[in-house]
């Protein structure tokens, strides 16, 4: 591979290239998907091919090919220089790479079973195994189980003398109840963090207990009163909190957003470079951490598609915003010397871009349990999992609805309630950020396909927290009649 | 490396012809792809794209496996197919799985490969962008979009004779143009043929509601006579079918369904004005002529003067229900009125002006409520005018809503679902009542 991969470096600065990388890739996929006692695909799939990026003239080029030959990696790097000598007659500033010391290793999920070598027939066991309790349930219509098995296999290769093999395995189960009870139909998911762990992830869960109570959930979600429009404090658990955090804070100190590179498509951010190290995002409570070393999360690698060694930083410290999320080109855009390590490209054919590294709230420093902060609230919304999610083009206003809610009244978890969702500003809200339970309540979940980009491009990172209190946050209700 | 006709269906053929007496399917699709970005008035990543699927499906009765690789090596192949024969072995009888075509006829479409299009070269992508970088400086605007062209082929081939190949190109441009003052303008287009994209009329569109959306002014949120331009009203229709299967509808799952197992088909849901459908024929926007495993895709009137024409109908739900199989649509095609955008601002008396949405989002489907945002030019419409641009909003409204409370149409014109990327042929719509719940700060 080592030689392949000089033959387009060679190339590359033959054809002038001040820099050149490429990724040789192999994806491999399981799916299995049921639906009630029937399962409608068992399917395996592979992709491989190779990405070349080039500087040249000061400018970006790339070009991939799915066709690993000697002629085709020389025709490919040659062009991705010649791509970015006519991308250079439109070269407002020069690319400049932070620096980064050349890295020679292996890094690989530390993962206890590959789930690839898992027989098949167990996987459709399982499947039809949560479905069929899922339907025991009474008012439960549709049962949906589905796994995927991801396997990432990448070879790195730059100019400046790198040379990273990287062998990353997730496992995503997911598996839905639809309850359909008096013209009413409403979904229960189980709730299980996708992991980047081998089937051990599937063997640590007792599914059918899981599939049994999700199932009585979602029929209790169906009966459920409608949840009423006005001001209340929500209790958000960290299954769902993942996806707020993603949101409103993830894609909002992403750096390629804040200088305008995803003005035409996902947006900009309300958090403009002038407001690091002064933005007052949140309350104190409010630690944010960047992370692509945090054991097991989605976004965690050993080096990034840079060919930065992975790390850890701060993005906002006690309330206050302090680090965007960057890459070997992006750093000099905040006059720092060297890369957060956040450059993701989700197949060889992607042109690799700044993407979410994991992004984790902390827990709170003092001991605080789930119960505790349920009985110091006296009126209020839990959510659990994640429902209906919008957010603006940069990252104000916002509207997330939850997987499960229910209502709390007088320090007890009561009723479930369903139509809910809270609307807010992401600064208004984080602000009102007044608790935050303890370590022993942090959980690492995390977002599977979020996508960004033209062309789209999908990645997966973990988001964990503990459960935290939002004090006063405006409750908007999603029922009525057609 | 775009493979011909002749060369690829003797592939599908010699492996078919390889394995005698197996049920089975094999397709190939292949895209060669350049796409250039532009952001802050510069480039910020050009790119050429070369990909391939072969996809192999081995079924045995009501068991099926399918294995994905994306090389045409035969040896390749051949481990392909027998992956695909493990796993249907492996895998339980599937009762709905319905059993392969044979050969079928597919309507005439128009073209839908352009040779200026599968030529198109990074250097005219470039000079392209360097034509709107040059009227977003004249502006002071800053510019920043995206230019995508590809050619391709998508082929198939079954042991029961049904086979098609078809070649097709795309071209896709956008381009948003910001302000320092709070204004920002958008527009974008989808084409068969590179050379009917309009970039400088799209750039010259982009920049007038960049200017025109600057300095905007408070407006409460509150429910309002809208007036969605086509790009929003594409993104509410495709929304509308997405959620159009009988299905769910039928076992009690969507806002179409009703008591008993039954279904709002024959309904009038909307306006009377309204009629939608789909055509792979239309000359405007033209489609792939082949549905749901291999079907012919025909034209298909969903909604008809108001009232539930079609739902989509898969071929096992087709089958279940004595119906035959519709499938899910291959374009949008919204007819309108003779009227230009300019006559339904005209006809308003107060109401807002939506250049187009973004982040929408399904927040209660049995009602078919919807959240997202309004983006790139929200203005006021005071007598007939508009009188000033205004901040963004969040909507949660029903696109059935929506086509009820239709007013004013104005002719149907093809345009990119700024949600959604989708292309449809859709009117620009006056609409009474539109929920508009909160502010957005976001320009």
């Amino acid at each position: 591979m080592k030689e392949l991969a000089e033959l387009a470096l060679d190339t590359a600065k033959s054809k002038g290239a001040s820099y050149a990388d490429i990724r040789i890739c192999r994806y491999r996929n399981q799916y299995v998907f049921g639906r009630d006692k029937r399962i409608e695909t068992v399917a395996d799939t592979e992709d491989i091919g190779f990405g070349v990026r080039a500087v040249a003239n000061g400018a970006w080029g790339f070009a991939s090919s799915y066709r690993l030959e000697r002629d085709e990696i020389e025709r490919i790097a040659a062009m991705a220089v010649e791509v970015a000598k006519a991308s250079s007659r439109l070269l407002k500033q020069p690319v400049e790479l932070a620096p980064e010391p050349a890295h020679h290793d292996h890094w690989q999920s530390p993962i206890q079973k590959n789930p690839f070598k898992i027989p098949m027939e167990k996987k459709i066991d399982l499947v039809l195994g949560i479905n069929e309790e899922m339907l025991k349930v009474d008012g439960i219509k549709v049962a949906m189980t589905y796994l995927m098995f991801n396997e990432m296999w990448k070879y790195f290769a730059s100019t400046d003398g790198s040379f990273i093999e990287q062998d990353l395995i997730f496992t995503y189960p997911q598996a839905t109840a639809v309850a359909v009870v008096a013209g009413d139909s409403q979904t229960r998911s189980i709730q299980v963090p996708p992991e980047q762990k081998g089937y051990e992830l599937i063997e640590s869960i007792d599914w059918i207990e899981k599939a049994r109570k999700t199932a009585e959930e979602a029929v209790q979600k169906v009966k459920a009163r409608q949840g009423t429009s006005g001001k209340m404090d929500v209790i958000l658990m960290p299954s769902h909190l993942c996806l707020t955090i993603h949101e409103s804070i993830g894609h909002a100190t992403e750096l390629d957003r804040a200088i305008g590179w995803e003005a035409a498509y996902a947006g900009t951010t309300f958090v403009t470079p002038d407001k690091l190290g002064k933005l007052k995002y949140g309350s104190p409570l409010m630690n944010i951490v960047g992370d692509k070393i945090l054991p097991n999360a989605l976004g965690t690698a050993g080096y990034d598609d840079d060919g930065v060694k992975a790390r850890r930083f701060d993005i906002i410290k006690e309330g206050i915003f302090v680090g965007y999320q960057t890459t070997r080109e992006l750093a000099k855009f905040v006059n720092e010397k060297e890369s957060k390590g956040c450059a993701f490209a989700d197949s060889w054919s992607s042109f690799p871009m700044q993407r979410m590294p994991n992004l984790w709230l902390k827990p709170g420093g003092k001991p605080l349990s789930l119960d505790q902060l349920i009985s110091d609230t006296k009126e209020g919304l839990l959510f659990d999992g994640m429902g209906s999610f919008s957010i603006d083009q940069q990252r104000y206003n916002f509207q997330f609805g939850g997987d499960a809610v229910w209502e709390i009244k007088n320090g007890k978890v009561g009723e479930m309630v369903k139509n809910v969702a809270y609307q807010s500003k992401t600064t208004d809200f984080w602000g009102s950020l007044d608790a935050v339970c303890s370590q022993e309540y942090w959980e690492n979940w995390g977002v599977f396909g979020c996508g960004k980009g033209e062309p789209p491009q999908s990645a997966r990172m973990g988001h964990g927290s503990a459960p935290s209190r939002f004090r006063q946050v405006n409750i908007v209700s999603a029922g009525g009649k057609l | 490396m775009i493979l011909d006709e002749k060369e690829i269906m003797s592939l599908l053929q010699n492996t078919i012809s390889e394995n005698p007496g197996k049920t089975m399917g094999i397709g190939v699709s292949a895209r060669e792809t350049g796409s250039t970005r532009f952001a802050n008035n510069a480039i910020t990543t050009n790119g050429v794209y070369s990909r391939l699927d072969l996809f192999v499906e081995v079924l045995k009765g009501k068991k099926r496996g399918i294995a994905v690789i994306n090389e045409l090596d035969k040896e390749k192949i051949r481990e392909a197919v027998a992956r695909a024969d493990v796993l249907a072995d492996v895998a339980p009888e599937n009762a709905e799985l319905m059993p392969p075509l044979g050969p079928q006829t597919y309507p005439k479409v128009p073209e839908l490969y352009f040779k200026s299009t599968a030529e198109f070269s990074p250097g005219k992508r470039v000079d392209s962008i360097i034509s709107v970088i040059d009227k977003a400086k004249k502006e002071k605007l800053t510019a920043a979009g995206f230019f995508e062209t590809s050619s391709g082929f998508s082929a198939f081939m079954n042991s029961k004779g049904l086979s098609y190949y078809l070649l097709s190109t795309r071209s896709y441009f956008n381009n948003t143009l910001r302000s320092g003052e709070g204004g920002s303008g958008w527009a974008s287009a989808e084409e068969e043929d590179v050379d009917k994209v309009a970039v400088g009329k799209l750039a010259d569109g982009a920049s007038r509601k960049a200017l025109d959306s600057r300095n905007p002014k408070p407006l409460p949120a509150g429910k309002y006579t809208v007036i969605l331009e086509p790009a929003a009203v594409a993104d509410m229709v495709w929304f509308l079918l997405y959620n159009f299967t009988a299905r769910e509808a039928d076992e009690g799952r969507s806002f179409l369904s009703l008591p008993d197992g039954k279904n709002r088909l024959g309904e009038m849901l909307v306006s009377s004005k309204v009629t939608i459908s789909s055509d792979p024929s239309f000359p405007q926007i033209p489609a792939f002529p082949i549905g749901e495993d291999g079907l012919p895709q025909e034209k298909t009137v969903w909604i008809e003067k108001g009232m539930i024409k079609n739902l989509i109908y898969t071929r096992f739900w087709a089958e279940k229900m004595g119906k035959a199989p519709v499938s899910f649509p291959a374009n949008i095609i919204m007819e309108g009125d003779n009227y230009r955008l300019e006559d339904l601002i005209r006809s308003t008396g107060k109401g807002v002006l939506v250049s187009r949405f973004w982040y929408i989002r399904d927040l209660n489907p049995m009602i078919l409520l919807l959240t997202g945002l309004t983006r790139d030019g929200t203005f006021l419409i005071e007598k007939g005018k508009v009188s000033h641009p205004v901040n963004n909003f969040r909507f949660n409204e029903s696109p059935v809503n929506v086509l009820k409370n239709v007013e004013m149409m104005s002719q149907p014109l093809r345009v990119v679902g700024g949600e959604t990327g989708q292309s449809a042929f859709v009117p620009a719509l006056k609409v009474k009542e539109f929920n508009f719940s909160s502010v957005s700060d976001a320009v």
